[in-house]
């Protein structure tokens, strides 16, 4: 299933025929995804490469064989082996533990470990929000803050304010509360109901919001060609922070109807886990543009054009699954651009990267990356 | 006028669908709804939906003389109103004062021709259109030669001149504009032979437009092709590219017959803007700028250098060349005394190492009581990864042998502390592993740097496997 293709105009059907982008620091591999190919196993998607127009797909189990790969990169590699599944979150966390061990510099370890303690603080509150939430609207409607909940005092209190409830469900306070503590660990990554704590994909919605706007203000004293692609990225950014944002808002809403989710509590677990997922999906890839342009912003207009022209050629691309008729009309618009800035100006050179050493030819095929 | 998000992506959805005949339907109608005060068109949405198509198709725009006087001269367009006069760039803040002025001096006979322009520009007849622009192109290029020639005679035309237009800059930029339209039609006509600006590849194809276009205007308006040249540099994302055309013209390349051409002026504003990027290089390794910031200036001076050194057979003593080696110099001295001078002495700081005794003597082993130091390890990354960039740049600057020689022995140092920490892990108590593996993650990082990924991964596995069955 090893191919090139070419990707102006088409969209992927799917999330997973897409693929997930994959944190790797090898230069060559920056835009990377993986996915599970049509035989099970997986495969990595490498887009313009060799001066070519489109995507190479190359086998998972012989990227070490192509590329040399940074020391970060290998043990992301080996991490990823050992994943069941090979989900946005469960990337995100192996990444998060390769860089937290040091591979790749002081200052992304300490970013990583700050990260994985915020996820910890977040998942904690998001707890704490539930079962106050519980308290008011199933127990004895006492209102406590989050942080009130800190004080074990509290929270005993809070745990018998909800026992009738439990009752009345069949079930001991103590699996309500393992159910509360469950809903929160699920949706830590969009934190906590009402916004109040912030998980790293509410986050990612707020930075490209942020982006948004200071990519807008940066491009007024820019010439109108670069104004173009500023344009596209903001689209493209505005349209994944939408979609992304009415997932959470319904996802959030739950919260204030505990007694409906609580009462089937398994049907709506699984509800909960698909709203996280698809989020996590529709952002996968962005916090990497939001990151280039927080790191060049303050530098120089020529480091900050040439990060606008990369980023435009490689948006993360949302598939069909998530878009109305109208959007995908808008995406393929802007595939197709992308296609065109390709095939006018060229694509990256092969030549450019000292990392690729197999022969890289030998995994293209004249095929589509997406079927 | 405002629309909801709903209404907005079916809207762009619609217009992403036109093809581009309507597209310039759409724009003209909308260009005369606005002119004739139709309020309940969203038309900033639209035209920022259709800004990427409309910079590739460039439908004729309705409604102003004013921006087809433009046209040809866009690309030398700045933001930015410079007191003094920048060759070949001009002001935005020149255009009304020369537009006011124009209308002044041609009186009635140049309303007319704007008028007919205007008119022109609605209707099918795309000769007709043609003819207009061209003549709306000439009348404003007679205009202004007769002017310029005016003030050539005597200063109190010149003065009168100035007056008018606002001073010199002003001036000097409507001289620029004359020239630029009097190569107007065949500019415009190559325009629509090379891709959207900024272009990022100038390929063989785009190179061959540009001379023949060159060669033609040099016939048919004798004196002003370089006017050409220099429009079509300022299309390239990297100005540089321009002297690809410059040797495609001029095989030799020979520097000291370029710069008495009349490619001159594209070789001066080439080497001015490497001059300019040279200062930025200086000024920042005087005032402490990150080793990061400073070797991406210096990769694009080297892109610059190289782009000029690879298209121009430049004498080393000639005026060009004696510029170029002066920033050369310059850029060669800023790389050392901020990252060739200082990188080892950041590695050291952070391969710790103490002496013990052994036996009546002492010896050299790695100092793992603490914990790693991030700073250190901070600065020695820094430093290693400088070094890995100056090395990949550094022929080009001719600092190969100095840079490789400091690297030598950074590769050195790093190795021999590698050598000893594999002997001190022999023996490592449980509760001090995490601390060697940390010492030996940050080792084997620098060394990817230094070395490379398969030797720093050798050594991983190595150290690793030696912690891993170190019984303490």
């Amino acid at each position: 299933m090893n191919s090139k293709s070419g990707i102006g105009g088409s969209l992927p059907e799917t999330f997973a025929e897409r693929g997930y982008s994959v944190p790797f620091t090898t230069s060559v591999l920056e835009h990377l995804r993986v996915r599970v190919g049509r035989e099970g196993g997986l495969e990595a998607l490498l887009p313009g490469l060799s001066g070519g127009k489109g995507t190479y797909i190359i086998p998972w189990s012989d990227l070490p064989s192509v590329i040399s790969m940074s020391l970060h990169d290998r043990s992301l590699y080996k991490k990823m082996n050992e994943l069941s599944s090979h989900t946005p979150d469960k990337i995100r966390q192996a990444a998060l533990e390769v860089q937290q061990d040091g591979y790749d510099g002081p200052d992304v370890a300490e970013a990583a470990t700050n990260a994985i303690q915020k996820d910890h603080e977040i998942s904690l509150m998001t707890n704490f929000t539930l079962v106050s939430e519980a308290v008011r609207q199933v127990g004895d409607g006492v209102e406590y803050t989050p942080m009130d909940l800190i004080n074990e005092e509290n929270m005993k209190k809070a745990r018998a304010s909800v026992k009738n409830y439990a009752d009345k469900l069949g079930m001991s306070t103590q699996d309500m509360m393992d159910i509360l503590t469950t809903w929160a660990d699920t949706s830590a990554a969009v934190g906590s109901p009402g916004g109040d704590h912030p998980g790293y994909l509410m986050r990612t919605v707020s930075d490209l919001a942020r982006m948004s706007a200071e990519m807008s203000d940066w491009a007024e004293e820019e010439m109108p060609e670069i104004v173009v692609l500023v344009q596209q990225i903001i689209d493209a950014a505005e349209m994944a922070g939408r979609l992304a944002y009415e997932e959470i808002e319904g996802m959030q809403q739950q919260a204030s109807s505990m007694s409906t989710v609580l009462s089937s509590w398994n049907m709506n677990l699984r509800r909960l886990q698909d709203s996280v997922a698809k989020i996590a999906s529709i952002l996968d890839g962005w916090d990497r543009v939001t990151q280039k342009w927080d790191h060049v912003k303050e530098g120089f207009r020529h480091q900050q054009r040439d990060m606008v022209g990369e980023a435009v050629q490689h948006l993360p691309l949302l598939p069909a699954e998530v878009l109305n008729m109208n959007q995908q009309v808008i995406w393929q618009k802007i595939t197709s651009e992308q296609n065109r800035l390709l095939t006018e100006n060229g694509a990256v050179d092969f030549e450019d990267y000292d990392e690729v050493e197999g022969d890289i030819e030998e995994f293209m095929q004249p095929q589509s990356a997406w079927t | 006028m405002e629309i909801g998000q709903d209404k907005k992506d079916a809207l762009r959805a619609f217009l992403s669908q036109l093809g581009e005949s309507q597209l310039v339907l759409l724009v003209s109608a909308m260009d005369y709804a606005r002119s004739h005060g139709a309020e309940d068109i969203p038309y900033e949405f639209i035209l920022s939906v259709l800004r990427p198509t409309l910079f590739r198709i460039r439908p004729p725009r309705n409604g102003t003389a004013q921006r087809i006087l433009c046209n040809p001269f866009e690309d030398l367009l700045i933001p930015r109103d410079p007191k003094v006069k920048k060759e070949t760039m001009i002001a935005r803040a020149s255009l009304q004062p020369v537009w006011e002025w124009l209308q002044a001096e041609g009186g009635t006979a140049f309303q007319e021709i704007c008028n007919k322009c205007e008119k022109a520009l609605t209707k099918e007849d795309l000769e007709k259109r043609w003819e207009a622009q061209v003549n709306l192109w000439q009348a404003a290029v007679e205009l202004m030669q007769k002017a310029l020639q005016k003030a050539d005679e005597s200063a109190a035309n010149a003065n009168d001149l100035l007056k008018k237009l606002g001073g010199s800059t002003r001036l000097e930029d409507m001289e620029e504009m004359s020239h630029v339209l009097s190569v107007a039609p065949e500019l415009e006509t190559l325009k629509k032979k090379l891709p959207v600006k900024p272009i990022s590849k100038f390929l063989d194809g785009h190179i061959t437009s540009v001379k023949n276009c060159y060669n033609d205007t040099a016939d048919s308006q004798p004196g002003e092709e370089s006017w050409i040249i220099v429009a079509a540099m300022r299309r390239l994302l990297k100005q540089a590219d321009i002297l690809k055309v410059v040797k495609s013209i001029s095989p030799d390349g020979d520097d000291s017959i370029v710069a008495i051409s009349d490619l001159a002026k594209v070789g001066d504003v080439v080497i001015g803007d490497l001059e300019e990027l040279v200062q930025q290089i200086d000024a920042m390794a005087s005032e402490g700028g990150t080793e990061e910031t400073l070797l991406g200036l210096i990769k694009e001076y080297v892109k610059t250098f190289e782009a000029i050194t690879m298209n121009l057979n430049i004498r080393r003593d000639g005026a060009w060349g004696q510029r170029l080696f002066t920033t050369r110099k310059v850029v060669s001295d800023a790389l050392t005394r901020t990252i060739l001078a200082q990188a080892p002495e950041k590695l050291k700081t952070a391969l710790k190492q103490r002496s013990v005794k052994a036996g009546r003597t002492k010896r050299t082993i790695s100092d793992l009581r603490a914990d790693l130091d991030p700073e250190a390890y901070r600065m020695a990354r820094s430093a290693a990864r400088s070094m890995k960039e100056s090395l990949r740049i550094a022929d080009k600057i001719g600092m190969m042998s100095n840079a490789r020689s400091v690297a030598n022995g950074m590769v050195d140092q790093l190795e021999k502390f590698s050598d000893q920490l594999l002997e001190d892990i022999h023996t490592v108590p449980a509760d001090y592993k995490k601390r060697a593996r940390d010492h030996v993650i940050m080792i084997a990082h620098l060394m990817e740097f230094l070395v490379d990924s398969e030797q720093a991964d050798f050594f991983l596995r190595r150290a690793m496997r030696r912690i891993d069955e170190s019984e303490g």
